[in-house]
């Protein structure tokens, strides 16, 4: 197994938890491409909050498995879709505001900027 | 890293293709018979690459790995699911040929693709995706296809399979069997392929063919996988072929790209494709049993590693040595080991089917909803159920927590907190669909006309489970279990319920 830098490692579960709880909004459209496509563009600013998401660039739009698997696990707790479309996602910010204060809040203290900046700039590309 | 990887893999091609005098069968090439879809002709130099050991080693992998210690008959090997593919791509060549515009484009497009088809699991290892889920966080395999990598992202037998084919030893090859027999195959644009990384905008459709959201690859382990396990899953092939078309598809800002799509009259054997897979995920490749098995199977080779043992003769702490290995060569190792050599035990138990069993379950229905404000639901239980290399050796550390809790009342190796990932989805951006008349075509994505991804989820999401194992002794999985629970609550600030234990009928 790859050896862990826990200095530098940030679960990418937590880091798109954070990114939520900052975003400047309660919903956000449902379209994966566009979602890859702002996070692929984050990274590359973002490189050491972003980098465990890995993303492939050779297929129809730059995509990342782990995004993927991220937003599927933090449904239902924090994140939901709006039946019947699915087309936005509903960002539940009370249950996110209580996994930041009990958990987040004490890894990512010295984040916290950084994580307000990447919500507000994903907040206007996907909005 | 990059040079001494490609040097492992130039090694094991000369020994698995050019170590042994390879036969030149002429025409009209063999017929093969294959329980699932009948009988197929292959061509003589299709039969050329068959009969090298890189592809016959194939018939010593399971498909579905550990599956047939669960459902007995699913014993089926790469080897049929490879010869399956090449079947699959062949009906869908077929079924496009009927259309007398896509002829042309097609003509020299066959033996390429049927090539690919052969080639496309020559990476895989032993047990197939179950060492693939160990190997793939190497620092080797990381170094390649993790943060930064050459091939950031890529799936690591996939890898391995353009890398063989990309080999100077299987060129060298390769190039024999195209004078031998006067055939026009472009070998590299075959490892594109694969990895779906083909460049030519308008030769995505035949990339779609062997990699795409309905292709062949998947037809068949649907089917094949399905079927030997003895789980009735069905697509209606007939509507497939009969709604397969060829389209160029403009998107704004980026290339045209000519692409494998489904008529409108597709949907359902597209909707049956990806029903069928999630079917597949919960019933046959997650099942709890099959999931214990990967656990022992990470123990082997987690074992081996930390203690410098070798297994099949081959350091596994390398990617590329688990080339040379097949099922049977890793049981094999237990049969070489005294009895009271740990790695024999840890073999032979998966060998002969003495599993881990269920401590506690995991799950929607096995944790307490999160009304209070100091806990969570079972979704922070999901933090791990995504591809980092991280998620292994947290894991680990949590296992080790509940073994010291429970009074280590067994080795270590033997427990395991088990949070498989979801089962991949996006088809529906991939998948484009013509809801206009072939003559009047209007495409849109499939999840313009239908959230069926959407809709998947849901169902993976409801069937979704994770597991702590540990040995059947009753009072192992007592102590296990009730450490389990304690150990789970703290870090992850859930409740458990009582079906948490109960349901695991200790």
């Amino acid at each position: 197994m790859a050896s862990i830098n826990p200095l530098t490692y940030k679960n990418p579960y937590d880091v798109v938890a954070a990114i939520l709880h900052f975003y400047p909004d309660n919903s956000f459209r449902n379209d994966r491409e566009e979602i890859h496509v702002a996070f692929e563009k984050l990274r590359k600013k973002h490189s050491k909050l972003l980098k465990e998401f890995v993303f492939r660039d050779n297929l129809l739009f730059p995509r990342s498995k782990i995004l993927d698997e991220v937003l599927s696990n933090l449904q239902p707790e924090y994140l939901g879709k709006i039946n019947p479309t699915y087309d936005t996602y509903a960002i539940k910010k009370d249950n996110l505001e209580k996994f930041w204060d009990l958990k987040l809040k004490k890894s990512f203290k010295s984040n916290k900027t950084e994580f307000e900046e990447i919500a507000k700039e994903l907040h206007s590309i996907i909005k | 890293m990059g040079a001494a990887f490609e040097n492992a893999i130039d090694q094991f091609v000369d020994e698995f293709v050019n170590a042994y005098p390879v036969s030149f069968p002429e025409d009209p090439g063999k017929v093969v018979h294959d329980a699932l879809w009948g009988t197929q002709h292959l061509k003589p130099y299709e039969v050329a690459v068959l009969n090298t050991p890189l592809l016959q080693r194939l018939r010593g992998i399971k498909q579905t790995a550990f599956s047939y210690l669960i459902f007995p008959s699913a014993t089926h090997s790469r080897f049929e699911h490879t010869l399956g593919v090449l079947y699959q791509s062949n009906q869908l060549l077929t079924a496009l040929s009927q259309t007398p515009k896509y002829q042309k484009i097609l003509k020299d497009k066959i033996d390429l693709v049927r090539m690919t088809a052969l080639l496309h699991d020559c990476g895989h290892g032993p047990f197939s995706h179950s060492t693939e889920e160990i190997y793939k966080f190497f620092p080797d395999m990381q170094s390649l296809i993790g943060p930064g990598g050459k091939h950031e992202g890529w799936t690591p037998h996939e890898l391995l399979s353009y890398y063989i084919i990309k080999s100077t030893p299987f060129k060298l090859f390769f190039k024999t069997v195209i004078e031998k027999y006067n055939i026009n195959i472009d070998i590299d644009l075959a490892a594109e392929l694969i990895v779906g990384g083909v460049k030519d905008p308008s030769l995505k459709f035949v990339q779609d063919i062997i990699n795409g959201p309905f292709d062949a690859d998947k037809i068949d382990y649907i089917f094949r996988d399905g079927h030997f396990s003895g789980l009735p899953l069905q697509i209606d092939l007939d509507r497939l072929w009969y709604s397969v078309q060829i389209a160029d598809i403009r998107r704004p800002a980026k290339d045209t790209l000519k692409m494998l799509i489904m008529s409108i009259n597709g949907m359902v054997p597209l909707e049956q494709i990806l029903f069928s897979k999630m079917v597949l995920f919960t019933s046959l490749y997650q099942h709890h049993k099959v999931r214990a098995c990967d656990c022992m199977l990470k123990a082997i080779i987690n074992y081996a590693k930390t203690n410098d043992q070798k297994i099949g003769k081959r350091d596994l702490s390398k990617t590329t040595n688990f080339l040379w290995l097949t099922d049977s060569r890793i049981y094999a190792e237990a049969d070489l080991r005294k009895k009271n050599d740990p790695l024999h035990k840890l073999i032979h138990d998966l060998k002969f089917r003495r599993l881990l069993k269920r401590a506690l379950i995991i799950s929607k229905t096995t944790v307490e909803n999160g009304s209070s404000k100091d806990l969570f639901e079972y979704s922070a239980l999901k933090r791990f159920c995504n591809d980092s290399y991280a998620k292994d050796p947290e894991l680990r550390k949590l296992a080790k927590k509940i073994w010291e809790n429970a009074g280590r009342p067994c080795r270590v190796e033997q427990i395991w907190v088990d949070l498989p990932k979801a089962p991949p989805t996006g088809t529906a951006d991939d998948t484009y669909i013509n809801k206009g008349t072939f003559s009047k075509p209007d495409y849109v994505t499939l999840k313009d006309v239908f959230r069926v991804d959407d809709w998947a989820h849901n169902y993976v999401e409801h069937n979704w489970r994770g597991h702590v194992f540990c040995p059947e002794d009753k009072d192992i999985r007592k102590k296990v279990a009730i450490s389990a629970k304690k150990i789970l609550e703290e870090e992850f600030n859930v409740k458990f319920n009582k079906s948490a234990i109960k349901l695991c009928k200790i």
